[in-house]
């Protein structure tokens, strides 16, 4: 066209014209015809050209997917049997009386018996196996494959989380040729097209017969496209029904059928017909649904779970198996009657299964919901390596450390904690907000979090986003700075006493104890355990303010704060996920690990991409920390959070620390075992008092969140050079043998000489375990 | 008490010879009734183990991000053990990363309690580290 008419400016419009005018002359009604098909004929080369070249370099959008962590099975794993068969259906596996394939259990008295799905992780394929997991109490005992011979770690294939996908909000997963079930295949063609193998794109008879079956019902029963002609339709064009539009759809179909196979077309409409919604994200393709509606994968998929599948095809709003079941059930077995009708099933099979419910995975079970808040993270983790497009179309596997297990309780222990305190608190018809974030802090995986009280809300992320005053969460970082100087340890005595601080403002600052009362010379381990802030004022200003705030920043706080006084009780604002890294820092000895919710990326043909390594940054003296984990032990035992002791188990030791924010705006604690790292907060987003403490509110979610789960440990440290364990009396920091008073087993600096408790008869028992500790002590000295 | 019997395990762990495959050293992290050898894995590799061992082979082979991958793994099932801290700080050590490569050997240090073994072999490993 744009050559035509390039040529006729070129040598003036004149000739041509007349060319035309004496060709209309000689005889009109021809040389209209003529002129119409001429167009038609452009336009049909021009559309077929468009869709051949399009569909060619045809790539779908394949959004990341994000995975969870997988489950590693080993024999001694603290898992019971009715946790490991929630968690694998959890991840799509079904419950069967036989295993006869992957994705399936069974579950008998002390086992339970799966074939795992092949899946490809970061460090190569995983093969789908057999495997019989024993049990013992509350442990793996035993793992066995199908031969019988022992297995001694398993990782099964993690939960798929969801995608990243972009603007336009498709969301697929692409299925290869060979992992398309025949029978799919053959209801396909049935249903929508049955005479698919011969027609080449069109099929006039089709729609005759759909035209006759409407009108004989008066309503649309039947529609006459063609698969190629829904493929078009999805693939290139709008859904306005228009007459141009239909022609359009037609000639691009029939040119698809002239240039490419059936296997090719039918391959592709399986991966691109739409068949759900979900919010703002558009299902797309039978791999998607699969997952979507069933939670399992597509070649898992039986007769009546294909049924209905097919059955969405036609209108995946009206007949949405969730929203109308009795619509989608009626479909499902109207499509199974036609399955009957052109010899896809039999007559028994098809009763069979139009005799089955729906299986539609539900809420609860389906862990595809979207995760808002571990998202978040998940895409503020990316987005320094990888643009956008690339995460919304190169179709990459992000997997993550995000523990569907803990993930589902921090969810239920942050929603009940927040309705028990909303409705014993201050303002019974204001409900409080809240924040979880747990980490295995040794590795610095984030394995779960929670924004904000409505889980499902994609929006504000309290831990990544609410700055609020730290409050007591940072005194153990006054003490820490006071052990690095080697002049204070954990039986230094300082005085609890009012005392008067001279401001750069010319105002005087005269910090209270929340008790309103002084409690006179205090062992630095009770002043801690207690949280006293007139004896944390004293010290920290010993100490130096500044040097305080550059410890908050070594360990975890992203900006250094202002060196005033009253950052000593925590006049500083931090988000969850900051705390999280600082306390993260004590746990681990001293040791920075900086938090990563993804471990690893690979591409769409598995190969690796990129992965986020563990790494360590020495901050603090391992010495120093030692000492105030020991005093965070006692917060638990003697201190302000002694109320968590009756939620943990008995035997679990933990160290944490309350914090409370002025007015009773803010409740925090922070708390770490062995293997977990848990941040709570609680408060209101506008910052009104929410008459809370750390220890009336959020210490019971921690408490009961880290009390339940089964694979923490006593928290404890092996003693650092230069330490050795010391009894301590807990009121006044003497030294003392245990079973004399309240004593106090505490790592102390070899050198420190703590003067001795009087008046207590050492009994047998006692030098019995000092001749324990002696050689326990010379052990690590070694 | 509970406190006590960490310290008693550090004993323990002193008293084993260095056979960082076969130990099961969790112990040293846990408090006392944590025995982790469970029944039915007495005479099997632990799974750390297993890994450790893999992670060694990857680390021979020079495909230093699988062995990095692998230890990592072990230590997500094992975080107390030094000799997995170690492993990894050998890796970083090999592919280039000093700075890694010592505060990974600290940390086995740091975890090492009284087991001679753990202490000599990063110690070192620390000094070819400074020799860098």
């Amino acid at each position: 066209m744009t050559k035509a008419a390039h040529k006729n400016r070129s040598s003036g419009p004149l000739p041509v014209a007349g060319w035309l005018a004496a060709r209309f002359r000689r005889g009109p009604k021809r040389f209209i015809a003529l002129a119409l098909f001429a167009i038609l004929l452009a336009y049909v080369l021009v559309q077929s050209l468009y869709v051949i070249i399009a569909f060619e370099g045809r790539r779908w959008d394949i959004p990341a997917r994000v995975y969870a962590a997988p489950l590693e099975l080993y024999p001694g794993l603290r898992l019971t049997r009715d946790e490991l068969a929630a968690s694998l259906a959890q991840t799509g596996y079904k419950r069967v009386a036989g295993v006869s394939g992957p994705g399936q259990y069974r579950v008998a008295s002390d086992l339970v018996a799966l074939r795992t799905r092949d899946f490809r992780h970061w460090d190569g394929p995983e093969p789908g196996q057999q495997l019989l997991v024993r049990f013992e109490g509350d442990r793996v005992a035993s793992i066995r494959d199908a031969a019988g011979q022992p297995v001694p770690i398993a990782r099964l294939e993690p939960v798929r989380l969801g995608s990243l996908f972009a603007a336009h909000h498709e969301d697929r997963i692409l299925v290869a040729p060979d992992e398309i079930p025949p029978l799919l295949v053959a209801a396909l063609k049935a249903v929508e097209d049955r005479r698919f193998d011969e027609h080449s794109g069109l099929d006039l008879r089709g729609i005759l017969r759909a035209a006759f079956v409407n009108l004989r019902h008066r309503e649309i029963r039947q529609g006459g496209s063609t698969l190629t002609q829904q493929l078009v339709k999805s693939y290139f064009l709008d859904g306005r029904q228009t007459f141009r539009r239909k022609f359009r759809e037609a000639v691009m179909a029939v040119a698809l059928e002239l240039r490419y196979d059936k296997d090719e077309l039918l391959h592709a409409y399986i991966n691109e017909i739409y068949l759900g919604q979900q919010g703002a994200r558009a299902i797309h393709g039978f791999g998607l649904a699969s997952e979507f509606y069933f939670s399992r994968r597509l070649a898992e998929l039986e007769l009546a779970d294909i049924a209905l599948l097919v059955a969405l095809v036609n209108g995946p709003s009206w007949y949405d198996p969730r929203r109308h079941p009795e619509r989608a059930l009626e479909r499902r077995n109207f499509v199974l009657g036609i399955l009957v009708d052109r010899a896809v099933v039999s007559p028994a099979d098809a009763e069979a299964a139009a005799a089955r419910q729906l299986g539609i995975s539900t809420g609860s079970r389906l862990m595809s919901r979207y995760q808002p808040a571990y998202m978040d993270l998940v895409r503020r983790q990316l987005a320094a390596d990888y643009d956008a497009d690339e995460l919304a179309r190169e179709g990459l596997s992000i997997f993550t450390s995000l523990d569907p297990q803990v993930q589902a309780q921090a969810e239920r222990r942050l929603a009940d904690g927040l309705l028990r305190l909303t409705a014993a608190g201050r303002d019974p018809g204001r409900a409080l907000e809240g924040a979880v974030i747990v980490t295995r802090y040794q590795t610095g995986d984030v394995i779960a979090m929670v924004g904000g009280r409505d889980v499902e809300f994609d929006g504000f992320n309290r831990v990544l986003s609410a700055r609020r005053p730290a409050g007591s969460l940072v005194k153990p970082v006054v003490y820490l700075a006071a052990f690095e100087t080697g002049s204070w340890t954990l039986a230094s005595r300082i005085a609890d006493a009012p005392l008067a601080i001279e401001l750069e403002n010319g105002d005087t600052w005269s910090p209270a104890n929340f008790d309103a009362t002084s409690h006179g010379e205090v062992p630095l381990l009770r002043a801690l355990a207690e949280s006293y802030n007139q004896a944390t004022v004293a010290l920290g200003m010993a100490v130096g303010v500044d040097t305080v705030a550059r410890r908050l920043h070594a360990l975890g706080l992203r900006e250094q704060p202002a060196a005033n006084p009253s950052l000593l009780l925590g006049a500083v604002e931090a988000t969850p996920f900051e705390m999280a890294l600082v306390y993260g820092s004590l746990a681990n000895g001293g040791f920075r690990v900086p938090l990563r919710a993804v471990r690893s990326v690979i591409t769409e043909d598995g190969e690796p991409l990129g992965r986020y390594p563990l790494e360590l940054e020495p901050v603090a003296d391992p010495a120093a920390v030692q000492q105030v984990n020991a005093a965070l032990v006692q917060v638990i035992e003697r201190g302000t959070g002694r109320s968590a002791r009756n939620l943990l188990p008995r035997d679990l030791v933990a160290a944490g620390k309350t914090g409370t924010s002025s007015d009773l705006r803010d409740s925090w604690f922070a708390g770490f075992t062995n293997e977990h790292l848990a941040v709570v907060w609680v408060g209101h987003d506008d910052n009104a008092p929410a008459g809370l403490t750390g220890a009336s509110g959020a210490l019971s979610i921690w408490a009961s969140l880290v009390g339940g789960f089964a694979q923490s440990t006593s928290f404890s440290q092996a003693p650092a050079a230069g330490l050795e364990p010391v009894w301590l009396d807990y009121a006044t920091g003497l030294s003392t043998y245990n079973g004399c008073g309240d004593a106090v087993l505490v790592p102390l600096p070899a050198d420190s000489r703590p003067p001795r408790v009087t008046g207590c008869r050492r009994g047998l028992k006692e030098l019995r375990e000092r001749a324990r500790d002696w050689l326990g002590g010379n052990g690590q000295r070694q | 008490m509970r406190t006590l019997l960490l310290f008693v395990t550090a004993l323990a762990v002193a008293a084993c010879a260095p056979l960082p495959v076969s130990r099961d050293d969790s112990g040293a992290g846990a408090g006392g009734d944590e025995t982790v050898s469970g029944p039915g894995s007495a005479t099997a590799p632990g799974p750390a183990a297993v890994l450790l061992a893999q992670g060694r082979t990857q680390l021979a082979g020079g495909e230093y991000p699988a062995a990095a991958a692998t230890l990592e793994r072990a230590l997500r099932i094992e975080p107390g053990d030094p000799w997995l801290w170690l492993e990894l700080a050998r890796v970083h050590h090999v592919s280039g990363d000093q700075r890694q490569a010592e505060a990974h050997a600290r940390k086995a240090m740091s975890l090492a309690g009284g087991d001679r073994g753990v202490r000599d072999a990063a110690e070192k490993l620390l000094a070819d580290i400074r020799r860098h």
